[in-house]
């Protein structure tokens, strides 16, 4: 335990300077009247970091040359986050530079980044384990129903009836539910290994992340403008975070 | 050190390499380098230092890790009381059994020793070959898992020798399309003290 938590001091350090350096920034902003919103920093940031996430997953995948477990599961990853490159790119070019609203014709892209994730954390879980532990399971299955019935509680608690955005929101929530599940689990499955680091910080990348996917599927739900409030911020301090650690897994091992 | 493990210890670098990359093997190599001064092949035959060095890597996993590359290498095919029979599947370590029994030194030296076990001196002497090279071939097979020391016995002056035996009662060899596979009799007497075997018999109990 005392090695576990000696590794987890070494390494949440990272994450707090990385939240605290985004927020800042993002209040530093905020403070101008009007320069978060028009800001071109965020626009460029929010589809700029899965691309350098995506590129460290396959610099990693390329470390560890062909192999089945860290060269198959690491190009995986890379692909999940380049497909929510080319889905925040294409909102973007189509939102900010063409102006038209086809926004949601490109959310196979993120649903694609969500399970080449999944497959990635699925291969480096089922070679290392045998079979998860019953506390282990109960993080896989418990995590995304929690987290699926907060969503769903939020929006039928403001009146809402379900209807095609619900569902539709629904789906991205469930898959992020389902990756943070088993990126505990796969933590908890680390935890005694050299990998200890990159998995904390892996939780943590992806814990951040889905606090925001939550916020703005919440918004878009509401069919509210989700520009400027805080899933931007939680999107890019998660992928600075997720970066770090697969630079921590490369060292690791 | 167990005959099986030895005959194992050259596949675990290609399987390593094939599941987690060049890159974690080497760091393994250095790993076993610097704490016990010996390569990962010899530290393999000595199978409780490879355990201690990739438990400090993969911790508990290293269980499971070390099950899935005995498989990947090895099946136990049949277990009776007194034999074992054994598919050796992993093409480096196949390839090394094959080259020994095609080594025409060394299939004499099998042939000597497969009913009754002798020490070496004895071996080369029943074996009518030049001392040096029947001397060679003896120790790459000890080495190579390919011999079991099985007891001792008197030398000439007096000392204490060992006895070897051949480990395999029976080898067949099956060239396929996508490589070649060994099936292997094993006395289950060289396989209790084993770690490959125990480690896969357990796994499918």
């Amino acid at each position: 335990m005392s090695s576990i938590i000696y590794e987890i001091k070494k390494s949440y350090k990272a994450p707090i300077a990385i939240l605290a350096f985004v927020a800042i920034i993002t209040l530093g902003l905020k403070s101008r009247v009007g320069i978060f919103e028009q800001s071109a920093i965020f626009d460029i940031l929010i589809f700029l970091l899965p691309l350098a996430a995506s590129i460290a997953s396959f610099v990693v995948s390329n470390r560890y040359g062909d192999s089945k477990v860290f060269g198959r599961s690491y190009f995986l990853l890379g692909c999940g986050f380049f497909a929510t490159f080319l889905g925040e790119l294409l909102y973007s070019v189509y939102d900010d530079v063409l102006d038209e609203s086809i926004l949601d014709n490109f959310d196979y892209l993120f649903v694609a980044g969500c399970l080449f994730t999944i497959f990635h954390i699925v291969i480096n879980v089922r070679y290392f384990a045998e079979k998860l532990e019953s506390y282990q399971k109960v993080f896989v299955v418990l995590i995304p129903i929690f987290i699926v019935s907060m969503y769903s509680f939020l929006v039928f608690a403001n009146s809402h009836e379900p209807d095609y955005y619900f569902y539709f929101n629904l789906l991205f929530v469930a898959l992020s539910a389902v990756i943070l599940g088993l990126v505990i689990a796969g933590f908890t499955l680390f935890r005694h290994t050299v990998l200890i680091s990159a998995w904390f910080l892996l939780l943590i990348g992806f814990f951040v992340g889905t606090i925001g996917d939550l916020e703005f599927r919440y918004y878009h739900t509401f069919g509210g403008d989700y520009l400027g409030n805080n899933s931007t911020v939680l999107w890019i301090a998660s992928n600075i975070i997720l970066v770090y650690a697969l630079y921590r897994h490369q060292k690791a091992i | 050190m167990n005959s099986l493990d030895r005959i194992v210890a050259k596949g675990i670098k290609s399987v390593l390499e094939e599941d987690l990359g060049k890159v974690t093997y080497n760091k393994v190599e250095r790993e076993v380098f610097e704490v016990f001064g010996m390569t990962v092949l010899e530290a393999v035959s000595d199978f409780p230092k490879i355990d201690l060095t990739l438990r400090k890597f993969f911790g508990k996993h290293t269980t499971n890790i070390e099950s899935k590359i005995f498989k990947k290498i090895l099946s136990v095919e049949k277990n009776t009381k007194t034999e074992s029979t054994l598919t050796i599947k992993d093409p480096i370590v196949a390839k090394t059994i094959f080259e020994s029994y095609g080594d025409p030194v060394k299939k004499i030296i099998l042939d000597i020793l497969i009913d009754n076990p002798k020490s070496i001196p004895e071996t080369i002497m029943a074996s009518k070959l030049p001392k040096a090279s029947a001397y060679t071939r003896i120790k790459e097979m000890i080495q190579d898992g390919l011999l079991t020391m099985v007891g001792h016995t008197s030398a000439a002056d007096g000392r204490k020798i060992n006895e070897y035996a051949v480990t395999f009662s029976k080898a067949t060899f099956e060239i396929q399309s996508n490589g070649m596979t060994v099936n292997v009799n094993m006395p289950n007497k060289f396989l209790k003290d084993s770690f490959t075997f125990n480690s896969i018999y357990e796994s499918t109990q």
